[in-house]
């Protein structure tokens, strides 16, 4: 009988787990104590076993990781061991995407200064920007990518990407290329999205380069990882008004840190690390995660399994 | 030659437009002064010396309020550079034979951006978020996910199709009313008569106005229709304040039996400060600024050189609004 320990969000979890396989012993760890000490026989987890942990996680086969992001795992030890990686990967494109683009909207329609407005009762139309018929530019076109710009040309965008895969390109983008193509593709943009995980290849691959690139009256809207994206350049891009505005729902270092100047301009909006919010966003885990569970008792192939060499 | 009198505000990058509109037309620029918004918005370029203007004049592209319009003497087309066309809606001009055109469906696009900045700004509580930045403060709220909900339509206009569009696309299933005999496109799941208005919100998370302000369609969405909406459901209005029942809907949003509201426009504008709306949480008000964007001008008058151009040639005019329906 297989041990599996539900290691996160077990107060969240209990209610939603349902048709578990009877093959499988599942032990729900209370929440501050996620493998009290079941974990050196545990054979399957749902959460995260951080490096330190590893080396007690002796009988460990897999692991399902809520969430999308799988930098947390991505250590020597984890990555070089036999341990199959699953994650929410597909699950969140959705709600990210909107994030993405109540970031974008509220910076284009000024949302923001008509809020302040309202604590003043003050009535009056600012010039907003229309952006049918004006250019997205998404870095990474995974699923959250994917979701982006099938979003953006519903609302007459044109949409370029990038990304490193060969995957093919979906009708709904003009241009997919490969990641070398990002400073010509940050040129052409009136706005950039970044869709892309953290992995040693897309560390500030949004550089000081190709931010230096973008359009005078452009947005840069990040909603996947701070990382990815060389932040000095940005605050710089912004402070001296050569780019427009930024939504960030993510950034380098996370709570962000009081001294950043980011808090204090006016161009910009934060999202503490919202975007992956939703109200159906548990329950699709949940699914996610038991239907692995019992294909995983079977033998058979699971869903979402991450390349732990890539780091996606 | 007909006589064409540019009644709105124009610059250089607008006068460029017009070296295209045709040679058998003879242009006159009205001198202007600052537009004086009206209950209904603004009414671009009318300045108030109109009437000296206007005797000899075939075509007006502006505004000619009842007013000025005894002065017309000439006046064969009105061209609005904009949508909504109460202001023109006044007996002499209805029962004339001057012919009214307007800019619908030329602002479907910025119309829905402005109706999802919205939106999205209240489900992804933006706002919150932002006065967090005043503090220094990073917390994650809840949010709603739009996509699998489902959303109204009051209204399958041209801005009423621009969203059903949009709102297919994130995911949501896209209910709508209207009145005329409107084909279903197919990202709208079940459309009907206006009957259905109620049945219609009860159903949806989502409401949003569509619609022109005529008689028929004043106050329409009302106490009845806020209150079959869900507790968790958001209205949002970037068309005319004049189509809700605004005391009932702030009876509502008080009563917190809305989640939300997104309002670009109230029944008076500006919207007086003794309104509650101002106060609650859980609106956001936007000064009619849905209709704003670098292209509205340009776009206005490129449309009304092309139809200058038919007008010319005896052709029949574009966006020629029906003047007893009011849209």
């Amino acid at each position: 009988m297989p041990k599996v320990i539900i290691a996160s969000r077990s107060s969240d979890l209990e209610g939603l787990l349902h048709d578990i396989p009877d093959e499988v012993d599942l032990h729900i760890q209370p929440d501050g104590d996620p493998y009290g000490d079941v974990l050196e026989e545990a054979e399957a987890l749902w959460g995260v076993i951080e490096e330190d942990d590893f080396v007690r996680a002796k009988a460990l086969k897999w692991v399902h990781q809520p969430g999308i992001g799988v930098e947390r795992h991505m250590y020597p030890a984890f990555q070089d061991s036999d341990v199959v990686l699953t994650n929410c990967k597909g699950q969140a494109g959705t709600q990210i995407s909107e994030h993405a683009f109540a970031l974008l909207f509220a910076l284009t329609r000024r949302v923001l200064d008509q809020h302040d407005f309202m604590k003043r009762k003050h009535w009056e139309r600012i010039p907003c920007y229309e952006m049918a018929g004006k250019t997205m530019g998404i870095v990474a076109l995974g699923s959250i990518g994917t979701a982006m710009a099938y979003r953006a040309h519903a609302f007459g965008m044109r949409v370029l990407a990038v990304d490193p895969e060969p995957i093919e390109k979906p009708d709904f983008v003009e241009r997919l290329e490969k990641p070398e193509w990002i400073g010509e593709m940050m040129a052409q943009s009136d706005v950039v999205v970044s869709c892309c995980p953290i992995t040693k290849e897309s560390h500030r691959v949004i550089s000081a380069d190709a931010i230096g690139r973008m359009k005078p009256d452009s947005y840069f809207v990040n909603i996947s990882r701070g990382k990815v994206v060389d932040e000095e350049a940005l605050i710089h891009a912004l402070q001296s008004g050569r780019i427009a505005g930024a939504g960030l729902d993510v950034t380098y270092e996370e709570p962000l840190p009081e001294d950043s100047p980011l808090w204090d301009m006016p161009n910009v909006i934060l999202t503490s690390h919202s975007a992956g919010a939703s109200d159906q966003g548990l329950e699709r885990g949940v699914e996610l995660f038991v239907d692995n569970l019992n294909r995983w008792v079977k033998g058979e192939e699971m869903r979402n399994v991450v390349d732990k060499q890539q780091g996606y | 030659m007909p006589v064409v009198l540019i009644a709105a505000r124009h610059n250089s990058e607008l006068e460029e437009i017009l070296n295209d509109a045709p040679k058998e037309a003879e242009l006159r620029f009205l001198p202007m002064e600052e537009a004086i918004p009206t209950n209904e918005g603004r009414m671009v370029g009318q300045a108030a010396k109109l009437r000296d203007h206007l005797p000899g004049v075939e075509v007006v592209f502006g505004a000619v309020r009842e007013a000025d319009f005894p002065f017309a003497d000439s006046l064969k087309w009105i061209q609005q550079p904009s949508i909504g066309v109460e202001g023109h809606m006044y007996p002499a001009l209805k029962e004339s034979d001057v012919i009214l055109t307007n800019c619908k469906d030329l602002g479907s696009t910025q119309l829905s951006e402005q109706a999802f900045a919205l939106l999205l700004a209240l489900t992804r509580t933006i706002r919150e978020q932002h006065d967090f930045m005043k503090e220094k403060t990073w917390k994650r709220i809840d949010c709603f996910e739009l996509s699998g909900s489902t959303v109204g339509m009051v209204g399958l206009g041209g801005v009423g199709r621009a969203m059903a569009k949009r709102a297919h696309a994130f995911g949501c299933k896209v209910l709508a009313v209207d009145i005329e005999d409107v084909e279903k496109p197919d990202y709208v799941e079940r459309l009907e008569k206006p009957e259905w208005l109620g049945e219609m919100a009860s159903q949806c998370d989502v409401l949003f106005s569509c619609v022109p302000s005529t008689p028929e369609s004043h106050k329409m969405i009302d106490g009845d229709v806020f209150g079959r909406m869900k507790p968790s459901s958001y209205f949002i209005n970037v068309t005319r304040g004049k189509v809700v029942d605004e005391e009932a809907l702030i009876e509502a949003l008080q009563a917190g039996r809305l989640a939300g509201a997104g309002l670009d426009v109230t029944y008076i504008e500006p919207c007086p400060p003794e309104s509650p709306l101002w106060d609650i949480p859980n609106v956001i008000l936007s000064s009619h600024s849905a209709g704003a964007s670098q292209y509205v001008r340009p776009r206005a008058l490129r449309f009304f050189v092309e139809n200058l151009h038919r007008y010319v040639k005896g052709e029949p005019l574009e966006k020629v609004v029906d003047k007893q329906k009011g849209y």
